[in-house]
């Protein structure tokens, strides 16, 4: 069968023919394009196996990995633009380097050595695989990039050091933040659990952190 | 002290920390972050010999299994203080909130893996290089906010200025906006990840493009050992790439067989006994090998054979071994519960690389490797879960001998003073611009992906699992006159166009170095010597190149390339 790719391209909207089959995957129909394209199209990727969220885009309006998006469930018809919440680059390439900067005006980091708190491990195991690909940030009602609020993936980081954290200090600086720039804005649409390619826990991971930043603050 | 280091995957995080610890000025540069780094794909775990599973496990022993792995050519003092230094740095880890597997005392939970006699690959479930990443990345977060480290994403590697045989700085682009800038540092560590680009398709990242090892090869540095390229037996094929299939697979009891006169054949098991699907990975490669290739008894006559595991039990295989169920179904439509997995060898790490000494010091005073790019630690065949070690006590050993060697610098640097390196960097940004000038229009204008792809092909179809002399010298053949062709290049990033260059450099430095050691060892097979010596070759491989000249030789392992110690 034959997959019919719009892309859209610096110049607009360009559609391109592929050769493809149900188990065919956007990434693989890219790769096919860009061997016969005298200007190709620009894109992240680096695993091209759903672990490195680089391939994050918008397949038909939904934020997916190119990877792991199969002609099965798009269709044949299908349409590539680039996540749209960030800076572009150059075609279907974004800037994403706010993550980096988010991470960093939150302080999320481990100030104290951890000792290993084993009430958290699953959670915390959960929380580390958080690709960072934006799928979620691009889907957030509430994420717009012009203040600290960083959406599921920020939250899936402090969660992580929170539980982990041995400094009070830290802790409670931490707590601090997250009550005044997440806790209160997220509004728990969840969405971001609909799109996160590797299907975090959301809800559960929220209310968790939730309870225990408020610990912390008494 | 002034570090640059290129690269943020587990080696660059290491070094990274390391240099901040020692009051560097460091600075990181990567085309991305260290989520998207091959890092990530880790499965297995890492290992250390912590002792905490009763078997009596020591760093000797330790040590004694990756030198027999890597049948003896890799640097034995080095192995030492890598499998010395495991436990410190699975505790530092710790630290740092890597979230390791419990045992039910509380210590991280160890498992067995091939090659060893011990429990001692700590592990987090099927996702260490991620929890690895996470936790390292954490790290260096708060050094970059105490503005410590600074780490410059969209940023890549082109080309180093060596003036007087000493290093001076490096040429970077902005992969954004395409500038080429000239950063000046007082050491280099390239932790750049193994070349993966060579050959296209392999299991690892398709980031690992090899470009910034090909520049600094064509740049003087030397390479050692680069004919040890490891296959894993068992990778799925995919139109987008080819997806590894863990040992867990066999270890759970896994059976390969092919299709002989319309029965299964275990080949395996008929050729080395019960325990036969187990055998190590260059072994079972090379059975996979002569299956397909030479007896051409692959499964419906095609290049594979069928992993079963369809006898363990849908528990089993759905629950102990997800994370291949979880692959099998979503690339492939198959569940391995109830239908066999097509697999065949595909590339997998690289052993060999940037020569550098025990204490990750390159040819090159000034320049330093570590990780995969770097030829440390795997000698001819590499144990699963001593790659996330070695890359995380490489990058952090680098940055240690670089601060000791740092008044021997200085000293060589006044000694050779050069104020001209700054106007050759410029100079060279202008010859590089020149590199991607020709018009769409122009035909004789190509992109470098096409070379790139030329290159692959001979890669793959002449430097496979088994080398007969007439393949090595058909690739060598295709690969210098792929050079004499000159190409042009249409609009595209310097870094690619250049790296199409110099990959063919490289790409003839490995059939060079294969054709230069006549024995079979470990992941490199010979059919014209198939047996090992040791008389001769028990020796590391160095390549060199200057003035187009590539140029092997083989010289005593343990060689230091400065006689001080850190």
């Amino acid at each position: 069968m034959i997959a019919k790719l719009k892309i859209k391209r610096k110049t607009g909207y360009k559609i391109y023919e592929a050769v493809c089959s149900e188990n065919s995957t956007v990434a693989g129909l890219l790769d096919i394009i860009n061997l016969e394209e005298s200007d190709p199209v620009e894109w992240e990727c680096s695993c091209r196996q759903n672990m490195c969220g680089s391939c994050a885009m918008l397949i038909n309006k939904r934020p997916s990995l190119a990877c792991s998006a199969f002609v099965r469930n798009t269709g044949t018809d299908i349409t590539l633009e680039p996540l749209s919440k960030f800076p572009l680059i150059k075609d279907l390439k974004v800037d994403r380097s706010i993550i980096h900067r988010l991470f960093e005006k939150m302080k999320v980091y481990i100030d104290e050595n951890t000792i290993p708190n084993f009430d958290d491990t699953e959670r915390q195991y959960l929380s580390a695989s958080c690709l960072q690909c934006g799928c979620c940030m691009e889907v957030c009602p509430n994420y717009t990039g012009e203040d600290l609020f960083g959406g599921a993936m920020l939250m899936n980081g402090i969660f992580k050091t929170i539980s982990q954290e041995n400094s009070k200090k830290h802790l409670k600086e931490l707590s601090g933040i997250y009550a005044k720039t997440q806790f209160g804005i997220c509004t728990k649409a969840l969405s971001c659990a609909e799109v996160c390619p590797v299907k975090l826990p959301q809800a559960s991971t929220f209310s968790r952190l939730n309870a225990i930043s408020l610990k912390n603050l008494l | 002290m002034k570090i640059l280091i290129i690269g943020c995957g587990l080696a660059g995080l290491s070094a990274a920390i390391t240099a901040a610890k020692a009051s560097n000025s460091v600075t990181v540069i990567s085309p991305f972050p260290p989520e998207r780094s091959q890092s990530v794909l880790a499965a297995g775990g890492i290992n250390a010999a912590l002792n905490t599973k009763g078997e009596n496990d020591s760093f000797l022993q330790h040590c004694e299994d990756t030198m027999k792995a890597g049948c003896f050519i890799a640097d034995e003092k080095a192995v030492l203080n890598l499998t010395k230094n495991a436990p410190e740095i699975i505790s530092d880890l710790e630290h740092y909130g890597t979230v390791f597997s419990r045992d039910e005392n509380g210590f991280p939970d160890m498992r067995y893996f091939g090659g060893q006699k011990k429990k001692r690959t700590v592990f987090s479930k099927a996702g260490i290089g991620k929890q690895l990443v996470s936790g390292l990345s954490g790290e260096l977060r708060r050094y970059c906010c105490e503005g410590k480290i600074n780490l410059i994403t969209n940023c890549k590697f082109v080309k180093c200025i060596i003036t007087n045989g000493v290093y001076r700085g490096v040429i970077a682009e902005n992969t954004a906006d395409g500038n080429l800038s000239y950063m000046p540092s007082d050491a280099l560590i390239v932790a750049c990840g193994g070349p993966g680009g060579l050959f296209g398709k392999t299991t690892g990242s398709s980031t690992s493009d090899g470009f910034a090892a090909a520049s600094l090869f064509v740049s003087g540095v030397k390479m050692a050992n680069l004919e040890m390229v490891q296959f894993h037996p068992t990778a799925i094929e995919t139109a987008q790439k080819r997806m590894l299939i863990s040992e867990a697979a066999r270890g759970e009891g896994g059976r390969l067989f092919t299709i002989k006169d319309g029965k299964r054949w275990y080949f395996m098991e008929d050729w080395y006994g019960k325990n036969g699907n187990l055998m190590p990975r260059d072994i079972v490669s090379q059975c996979i090998y002569k299956v397909c290739v030479l007896m051409k008894s692959g499964i419906n006559g095609q290049k594979f054979v069928g992993l079963d595991l369809t006898h363990l039990g849908e528990d089993v295989v759905h629950n102990r071994l997800k994370e291949i169920t979880d692959t099998c179904m979503l690339y492939l439509g198959i569940d391995p519960a109830k239908d066999y997995i097509p697999v065949y060898p595909a590339v997998h790490y690289f052993m060999g690389g940037i020569y550098v000494d025990r204490c990750h010091r390159a040819s090159i005073p000034g320049i330093y490797a570590a990780g995969e790019c770097s030829c440390m630690y795997h000698g001819a065949n590499r144990l699963g879960g001593n790659s996330t070690l070695s890359a995380i006590y490489g990058g952090k050993t680098a940055v240690i001998n670089a601060n000791a060697d740092f008044e021997n610098l200085e000293k060589n640097r006044i000694s050779k003073s050069d104020s001209n390196a700054e106007k050759m960097a410029h100079e060279e940004i202008e010859a590089l611009t020149k590199l991607t000038e020709a018009s769409v229009s122009d035909k004789r204008s190509e992109s470098p992906s096409w070379l790139i792809q030329d290159i692959q092909i001979a890669m793959n179809l002449y430097l496979g699992i088994i080398r007969t002399p007439e393949s090595l010298n058909e690739g060598m053949r295709i690969l210098s006159e792929m050079y004499l062709r000159k190409p042009v290049f249409r609009k595209c990033h310097v870094s690619d166009a250049l790296g199409a260059i110099n990959m063919q450099q490289l790409g003839k430095a490995f059939f060079e170095s294969a054709l230069a050691r006549r024995e079979s060892r470990g992941a490199h097979m010979r059919s014209d010597y198939p047996d090992t010596d040791d008389e001769h070759y028990k020796k590391t491989s160095v390549s060199s190149y200057k003035d187009g000249q590539i140029e092997v030789h083989f010289e005593e392992i343990g060689r230091l390339f400065c006689d001080s110690e850190a």
